[in-house]
């Protein structure tokens, strides 16, 4: 779908808007109001034609298409909502998880937000693994739904409308990489009843929500590390019928993992113990090991859930 | 006849384990001394790191079409470092591991007239295209940075600096690694952070 054409069935709901050096340009035509004039017309019409006729070419030099997608069609004052940050890559573009790995750079959201609205933090989908001649990062391929949710104030007032700005600045590689930027625009209608969902994006986001790591869960976790590894202590629940196999472990934090080793599973007394070999760079290690532990075939019964969200003491038994 | 093959192997055993253990002392580690290289550099010149015995060596893993590398050279930040230091007595060596055919690889001219157009300072650019030091030294991002004392120990392995960015605007903002580090080794002092984690490009190994 491209942008021009959601923008034209955006009439009843937030409206869309971006600028950006490496984007197709807004659509003229609409802010244009001298049709009424045949030869300036005729001369725009031309003008316009050759324009997007060039424009409508992807810009080679940038692979990604940038836009800000609100899960309601209005904002409901002191109720919050969800707003997602779309990054759309060209074939085998890859941009980058909040830890990018041995290379790379995360993508980066700044706020512009009417008073009062207040944005929660980035809600990272698990990443994948991208290895190259032995170097290893984490990210995403093709596209992204970056989701954050925004809580509106009680004082607005209903009937006006709210401008949601956004800079978001990215790096995105193929072999190669190039560093993007985009100003995204949503102005969103504020009402006083609860919002309609936009059906368009209704599967994106129930989509990405599946990718987002559970934060709690009936999984014992402990970690601890010695000199050459992080051994992480998986015990499951007595509920857990099923086996883990193929665990990946990714870190949050830089420079505790060497994200080119291999990783092993064990089995242990009452679960499992992942063994990830430690960075080289690990001179100053944190209190706390923080990441993400990917099930392939789930953490719970169901292969729904494949990542666990890890935020636990650190010790060192050296 | 099995003695023979028990003898061979266990010979043979030996010798690769012997060789692990060479492979894993020679890998660069901090506090530890600096593994040895010899590369050509641009104008075919071979260094060795052992020639510099006495010398403070600093390594820069370089390549020219990465945009964290043009952050630093655009701006004229790194030339600035090179010069700098390079009065003061230190060996800068740039080194390109890019693979041939693959990004930041260059001919011998080809790296000669990129030194000419960024004005680039450093004592020499060596080029490793099989990417053999840069393995040896772990290096993974371009900008990859080492220091390495007069007495060719390795007291940094990192990043250039504390912000991971591509934009000129936070070099200024910056706590810039390698420029600390150096003042305090010319100082006679402990490095006060002697790994960073290193951000960048991959470096374009084969």
């Amino acid at each position: 779908m491209s942008l021009k054409q959601n923008f034209q069935q955006d009439k009843n709901g937030p409206e869309y808007y971006e600028k950006s050096k490496n984007m197709r340009p807004n659509p003229l035509w609409k802010r244009i109001s001298l049709f009424q004039y045949p030869l300036i017309n005729l001369a725009l019409f031309i003008f316009i034609y050759v324009f997007t006729a060039f424009s409508a070419e992807p810009q080679q030099s940038e692979h990604v298409k940038a836009r800000l997608i609100s899960e309601v069609k209005s904002i409901q004052p002191g109720k919050s909502f969800c707003v997602a940050l779309w990054l759309k890559m060209d074939k085998h573009w890859h941009n980058y998880w909040k830890n990018p790995g041995d290379s790379g750079l995360p993508t980066k959201i700044e706020w512009n937000l009417p008073d009062g609205f207040v944005p929660g933090v980035i809600q990272w989908p698990y990443p994948k693994r991208f290895e190259e001649s032995g170097l290893v990062s984490f990210g995403y391929e093709g596209e992204v739904f970056i989701i954050t949710q925004i809580e509106a104030p009680k004082a607005i007032k209903t009937g006006t409308n709210a401008k949601l700005s956004a800079s978001v600045d990215w790096l995105v590689c193929k072999e190669s990489c190039i560093p993007g930027h985009a100003d995204l625009v949503i102005i969103m209608p504020v009402k006083n009843k609860s919002p309609k969902i936009d059906e368009r994006w209704v599967n994106h986001f129930k989509k990405t929500r599946k990718k987002l790591p559970k934060t709690s869960s009936e999984w014992k976790i402990k970690t601890s590390i010695n000199k050459n590894q992080i051994l992480i202590h998986i015990d499951p629940p007595s509920e857990f019928k099923g086996e883990l196999k193929n665990i990946t472990f990714f870190p949050e934090q830089g420079g505790i993992a060497n994200y080119s080793g291999s990783q092993n599973l064990k089995r242990s007394q009452d679960g499992y113990i992942l063994e990830v070999l430690r960075s080289k760079l690990s001179t100053r290690l944190p209190a706390r090991l923080k990441g993400v532990l990917l099930s392939p075939e789930g953490w719970g019964n169901s292969r729904e859930e494949r990542a666990l969200h890890i935020d636990v003491p650190l010790m060192n038994v050296d | 006849m099995k003695r023979v093959i028990f003898l061979t192997l266990s010979v043979l055993a030996g010798f690769f384990l012997v060789l692990a253990l060479l492979a894993r002392a020679a890998e660069a580690q901090v506090d530890k001394p600096a593994p040895n290289f010899t590369l050509p550099d641009t104008n075919g010149k071979s260094h060795s790191l052992s020639d510099y015995k006495g010398k403070i060596v600093v390594l820069e893993w370089l390549n020219h079409d990465c945009p964290f590398v043009k952050k630093l050279y655009n701006s004229g930040h790194m030339q600035k470092l090179q010069k700098t230091y390079g009065k003061k007595g230190v060996v800068w060596f740039s080194i390109i591991s890019s693979a041939p055919g693959k990004q930041g690889y260059c001919t011998p001219e080809q790296a000669n007239e990129l030194i000419k157009q960024k004005k680039a300072a450093p004592a020499a650019l060596l080029l490793d295209s099989d990417g053999k030091v840069g393995k040896l030294y772990g290096a993974k991002t371009t900008p990859h940075m080492y220091i390495i004392t007069s007495d060719g120990v390795l007291v940094y392995n990192g990043a250039i600096d504390d912000i991971r960015s591509t934009n000129v605007e936070d070099i200024a903002k910056a706590k810039n690694y390698v420029q600390i580090g150096l003042d305090e080794v010319m100082a006679g002092k402990e490095v006060s952070t002697k790994t960073s984690v290193p951000y960048g490009c991959s470096v374009k190994y084969k």
